[in-house]
């Protein structure tokens, strides 16, 4: 579960002040990947260790991201529409014909900009009528990292529950927040 | 996951039976049908009430013997089987119980799981997403926990 820690800035007001897009990868994305995957800050709140070279990193982009249900880059406006991405954002059948999981990761340089907030907003407002069945969509994120449960609060997630012990990630057992958003849930702009 | 006991009338006094936990074998599907087959059991799980005995046959060679860990559970004194519970992994048990099943979450609230909280729409059971009871037990907190509970509080089957 890919989660990214935020510096603590002033939270922005009314309308998205961000724009994102999100589009599939493509095997050329793999240089701007290595900016957040090689990043042991980005990385300290996820289950995978910073990627040292770009070859291990091509092959998870071949055989995890491309083939995958829904994985997109985040993207920023005057990049294009096959702009250069700052992060990512997936969503993982977890279990259940009508759950899935929401994971998200964003280059160090673009936190506390509300990028990552935009990115789970767009995805909820869109995911629901692309993957067939789907109800809800909940995210885990670690007790420790408030930022990231910040940009679900702020995205209209529901905080639900404190799950002691929920899983072993990097050697320690972490405490996990569960957040939701179902499919009647009112979106924010 | 409601529990059924199929004790003798005088059992439904206030102080439980004694439970025992042991391994299912083959020859335990016609007391398997003894919840399986009730639509009132069967109302609160994915599948839908079995309707003859090959079904339980089935169930028990193809899911419950290669299952890590499923036992059944067996009244004192009876050699029957009553009912069933599994766990997975040792370091956090979870349980979730249907919003609508109060009975299923006093049994684990009595077992010693803590309430974690509702999480909505979380599982499909017959074509419909339901809400539910998240309950928890965690190992070593809890349990100290539970010594320090009154006698008559601790139960001797803590799982589900």
């Amino acid at each position: 579960m890919k989660k990214e820690k935020q510096v603590d800035r002033p939270a922005a007001t009314g309308p998205s002040a961000v724009n994102v897009t999100l589009r599939r990868f493509e095997l050329s994305d793999v240089e701007a990947m290595m900016a957040w995957a090689s990043d042991p800050q980005v990385a300290a709140f996820c289950r995978w260790d910073p990627y040292e070279s770009t070859a291990p990193l091509l092959a998870y982009l071949r055989d995890t991201v491309l083939p995958h249900p829904w994985f997109r880059a985040i993207c920023l406006p005057g990049d294009g529409e096959n702009g250069r991405p700052v992060g990512a954002i997936s969503v993982m059948p977890a279990g259940d014909p009508k759950r899935a999981e929401l994971g998200y990761v964003l280059a160090r340089a673009h936190w506390g900009k509300g990028v990552a907030t935009a990115a789970v907003k767009r995805t909820v407002a869109t995911v629901f009528s692309e993957v067939p069945g789907l109800e809800r969509v909940e995210a885990l994120v670690d007790v420790a990292n408030p930022a990231s449960q910040r940009v679900l609060e702020k995205a209209g997630f529901t905080r639900e529950a404190v799950l002691r012990k929920y899983c072993f990630i990097k050697g320690k057992v972490k405490d996990r927040v569960m957040f939701s958003f179902i499919d009647t849930d009112p979106l924010v702009e | 996951m409601a529990l059924q006991s199929r004790g003798a009338p005088s059992a439904a006094a206030a102080e439980p039976d004694e439970v025992t936990l042991r391994e299912f074998t083959a020859s335990d599907a016609e007391a398997f049908m003894s919840w399986a087959s009730d639509p009132r059991v069967a109302r609160f799980q994915r599948r839908d009430a079995f309707t003859h005995v090959d079904q339980a046959r089935r169930y028990i060679t193809d899911h419950v013997l290669p299952h890590p860990w499923y036992r059944a559970i067996c009244l004192v004194g009876s050699d029957g089987v009553v009912g069933r519970p599994w766990v997975g992994p040792r370091r956090r048990l979870e349980a979730v119980a249907d919003v609508e099943n109060p009975a299923s979450q006093r049994v684990l609230e009595k077992a010693g799981f803590v309430r974690d909280s509702v999480l909505r729409k979380y599982i499909m059971l017959k074509g419909r997403p339901r809400d539910m009871v998240m309950f928890s037990i965690v190992v070593h907190t809890d349990r100290r926990r539970q010594q320090n509970e009154p006698r008559g509080v601790r139960r001797q089957a803590l799982i589900y």
